[in-house]
């Protein structure tokens, strides 16, 4: 009588079940004994997997993990989404729709398409990626590197850029960059916590991009043209920067490690990779501070609505008048006069809870306070006027030959539902134009 | 900082690829990634180990670059993160290529001996294999890449092979001849997660059966006629009015002429088509059930490469697909064919070739699984395992309290080989050992004979 083995083998999943014990103890399964290290990594923290192999895979090792070890294999799965084209496709060779990751990467960069992958905007169990996400990450990093250079090109030779981040108590920019980036920093942990990974760093990228570059640099540079911004506020910039730096570098490993590296001279054990993540302090929240900045970020877009419709160059100076909404904003708005001319070429310049919109002004309201800047002499009146009239005339000329299709039931009935559409949305913004017109019109009256 | 990089020496333009060459090896040179264990508190991550001679898609970029942020947060927080990499022998996705790689040299897997055909799938292994882990290096993964696995590695071969003697030890892990998901073009059976049900498009084929000594016929419906050849009973529920009188009585199965028993039984729904069953115990789960219940033949007309078997006695040798084509012009023929009706139902293709499965009695390897899913699923109900989003609870719910035994057999080289040793024909003819003198003392205690080895491969 003779003796042989079974010719079958086991099903791929019988081995891939038993995977976060047996990397780190190949024996247990055997000797019932943990060595150190499954003692010590074991249960793992986080499982990232893909909802298809659910079952498969993920139910699987829970269940090992109980018969074997006793123990669940990991604390919290994060199910990402199916990747797939913008038009909800399968990503698949033969649909052509399929990036090449590795083309990407040259293209793009590593950073670059990390980005990318992370911008990819959710869709039930989908997840639409489109190349130009990669290019969005790509600007990204560059628009961060065109920060980083100009900071570099402010520094001067012999001068001392502490490497800790004191800020200048007495500036309300410095207030507000510290408290947002600590706002950051905790709704950032949270978000990470919770495996909202795109989000996170959706603010992380509009507290670079938004916050520090279109703001805080705008105003840490100095009054004169081509002179430097001063050391110390300079020192504080490449604080700011470097703290964003450590926020983003998960996302964006290289960049940040690379502008980390070439802001000063670290030793091996001080690289980017592991320096300490940074530590919330809600000591550093300014709620009134950020109340009062966001109200002066708004004003000045507001200004530099008025200087688009009213047709001022940004070169021309203005004068302004705040009637603001009560004594508290009055005085922060007049001890904080000199970031609005940072911004904009102003003349006088008149804050107070009491006064009147002269003749012939544009004007906005914002958190409250009122702006007016007179365009007396600052546009040439009549013709701004003809101008907006001309104008007007053309869009009610549109506007009627729209209507006159709309009016037409053989169009409306005959025309995709799509097409019909259009005409509505295009009745609508030009509605929307003529009354905004006329409301300029009557300011120049 | 004045002894920092001077602006000349700054590029205008970022340049990605330069610089993350020189970071990813400054990383890793100085151990960066690499853990061990010491007093800090551990942050670990196992990679969802990709096919060892894959290439990275887009969902492998999504998914490591999330693990990437989540591992490197934690190194930052000064966590003791370890990122342990590897990659996974995939079965029959690697057995198939390797398949297809020797059909392109004229050589096919029944020329080969078992030890022949492993020699040729460790070669694409070697050759193909870990090109993905170098990719996700591209990508910045900070793995540990010291720690690199693979599950097919002789240690965690071994760790298999405990887990099955283990399981069988504590009775979860039995043989027994189950309707198995058979896929022909693989040709192994699956598991039920495997097989991926699809809405399709099918044709209802009405066939009327004759009463045998009667003028009378019955009329079934089916989407598979071809299986009508292995038929060996027609069912009719017990309290049907239409066929009280049919009960007991002999059909006579078309095309193979075989006399049939009409039975009657619960199950069948009266409002189904006409009320009435062909029953085809080797080919259908359901059928199966019924053929045990009331002791019926089972006929397996089907080879597992998908053509028919002798059993069949008409069009042996050819496709399933072909014999469908077939028997529909043979019952025309005879005129049983009555009404072909467009119909949309659910079928069932393999996850890994797609090839449309076939239901098949065969003697596998299974896991029981009810009562190991117990705490697997009041961990995940109970939030001591958290799922995000939260509801895939559900999905896992659902199945977990659904779930069948595991088919953990599958007729393939490339993998871990079951530890079953043979010495008889006899459905209890084996034991299970590590190796072959445990077996040969294990099979003689057991038989109570004296036994040897058979050298000759059976492969």
């Amino acid at each position: 009588m003779n003796i042989h083995q079974d010719e079958d083998v086991l099903d791929t999943w019988f081995s891939s079940w038993l995977w976060p014990i047996t990397v780190f103890d190949p024996d247990f399964i055997k000797t019932g004994e943990a060595n150190e290290e499954l003692d010590y990594y074991y249960p793992t923290q986080d499982l990232v997997t893909a909802p298809e192999i659910m079952f498969f895979w993920v139910a699987r090792m829970i269940i090992s993990g109980y018969e074997f070890q006793g123990e669940k294999p990991f604390s919290n799965v994060y199910y990402t989404g199916i990747v797939r084209d913008s038009q909800r496709r399968k990503m698949s060779k033969s649909l052509g729709n399929s990036p090449d990751p590795l083309k990407l990467i040259e293209q793009y960069g590593a950073d670059g398409v990390r980005v990318g992958m992370l911008f990819s905007s959710p869709a039930g169990n989908d997840l639409l990626f489109e190349e130009q996400l990669c290019e969005q990450g790509r600007n990204f990093a560059n628009k961060i590197w065109n920060a980083f250079r100009f900071l570099m090109m402010n520094k001067e030779e012999g001068k001392d850029y502490s490497n800790s981040l004191q800020i200048d108590e007495d500036n309300l920019v410095d207030r507000w960059m510290l408290s947002r980036l600590h706002e950051t920093i905790d709704a950032i942990n949270r978000d990470m916590e919770n495996f909202r990974i795109n989000d996170a760093l959706h603010k992380i990228y509009s507290l670079i991009w938004d916050d520090f570059c279109d703001w805080y640099i705008e105003l840490s540079k100095a009054d004169e043209q081509g002179a430097k911004i001063p050391a110390e506020k300079l020192a504080r910039g490449f604080n700011f920067f470097e703290e964003l730096m450590k926020l983003l570098h998960p996302f964006m490993p290289f960049l940040t490690e690379e502008i980390w590296q070439r802001i000063r001279k670290r030793d091996t054990d001080e690289a980017m990779i592991v320096t300490g993540w940074p530590k919330f302090e809600e000591t550093n929240i300014a709620e009134k501070d950020t109340e009062l900045f966001a109200s002066i970020q708004n004003m000045i877009s507001a200004i530099r609505n008025i200087r688009a419709e009213f047709n001022v160059g940004t070169k021309t100076e203005i004068d302004l008048m705040i009637k603001a909404k009560n004594d508290d904003i009055a005085e922060a708005l007049n001890a904080n006069k000199w970031i609005f001319r940072k911004l904009q070429n102003i003349g006088s310049f008149e804050v107070d809870t009491d006064l009147t919109k002269p003749s012939t002004s544009a004007s906005a309201v914002v958190a409250g306070s009122e702006l007016f800047i007179p365009l007396e002499g600052v546009i040439n009146l009549d013709k701004e006027k003809d101008r907006i009239e001309s104008e007007i005339e053309r869009l009610e000329g549109f506007l009627k030959s729209i209507n006159k299709k709309l009016d037409n039931e053989q169009f409306v009935q005959n025309a995709p539902d799509d097409v019909v559409q259009r005409e509505h949305d295009k009745k609508e913004d030009t509605e929307t134009s003529l009354e905004k017109l006329n409301e300029i019109l009557s300011e120049l009256e | 900082m004045s002894d920092s990089t001077t602006l000349q020496d700054i590029p205008k333009q970022y340049e990605p690829n330069a610089v993350e060459e020189k970071w990813y090896s400054f990383w890793e040179d100085n151990g960066f990634f690499h853990s061990e264990p010491d007093e800090r508190e551990s942050y670990t991550v196992v990679i969802p180990p990709p096919n060892v001679t894959g290439v990275l898609h887009m969902g492998h970029m999504l998914n490591n670059t999330i693990q990437d942020v989540l591992v490197r947060r934690a190194r930052m927080l000064g966590l003791n993160a370890c990122w342990v990499p590897g990659t996974d022998h995939a079965s029959i996705a690697t057995e198939a290529k390797v398949v297809k790689k020797l059909r392109k040299q004229g050589i096919t897997k029944a020329d080969l001996t078992r030890e022949e055909f492993l020699e040729h799938a460790w070669d694409w292994t070697d050759e193909h294999g870990g090109i993905i882990l170098q990719q996700l290096k591209k990508l910045g993964a900070s793995c540990d890449w010291q720690r690199t696995r693979f599950t097919l590695e002789e240690e965690l071969y071994d760790a298999v092979i405990d887990c099955f003697i283990e399981l069988y030890e504590r009775g979860y892990i039995y043989r027994g001849k189950r309707m198995i998901n058979w896929d022909p073009e693989a040709q192994t059976a699956l598991s039920d997660e495997e097989v991926i049900h699809r809405e399709v498009q099918s044709k209802f084929y009405h066939v009327r059966y004759k009463i045998k000594g009667e003028d009378n016929w019955v009329t079934i419906a089916t989407t598979r006629p071809e299986t009508i050849l292995a038929d060996t009973a027609v069912c009719v529920n017990p309290d049907d009015e239409r066929y009280q009188d049919l009960i007991g009585k002999t059909a006579i199965v078309p095309v193979v002429e075989r006399e049939v028993p009409i039975i009657a039984d619960d199950y069948v729904d009266t409002e189904f088509g006409s009320g009435c069953l062909k029953i085809t115990p080797a080919h259908d789960q359901n059928d199966y059930e019924i053929g045990q219940k009331h002791d019926l033949e089972i006929i397996d007309m089907l080879n597992p490469d998908g053509t028919l078997s002798e059993a069949a006695e008409h069009y042996i040798g050819e496709d399933r697909f072909e014999a469908r084509k077939l028997i529909i012009e043979d019952l025309k023929k005879s005129d049983q064919l009555v009404d072909t009706e467009e119909i949309s139902n659910k079928v069932g293709y393999s996850e890994r070739t797609d090839a449309i499965i076939e239901p098949r009695l065969s003697l596998q390897w299974f896991c029981k699984m009810d009562e190991l899913a117990k705490p697997a699923l009041e961990n995940v109900m109970n939030d001591n395992i958290q799922f995000h989003p939260e509801k895939f609870k559900n999905s896992y719910r659902h199945w977990m309290e659904n779930i069948r035994d595991w088919c953990i057999s599958r007729q393939l080289w490339w993998g871990q080989r079951i530890p079953a040793w043979y010495y008889g024909e006899g459905p209890e003819d084996y034991v299970i050992a590590r190796t072959k003198e445990e077996a040969l003392e294990k099979a003689s205690e057991k038989s109570g004979k004296e036994l040897g080895t058979n050298e000759h491969s059976s492969g």
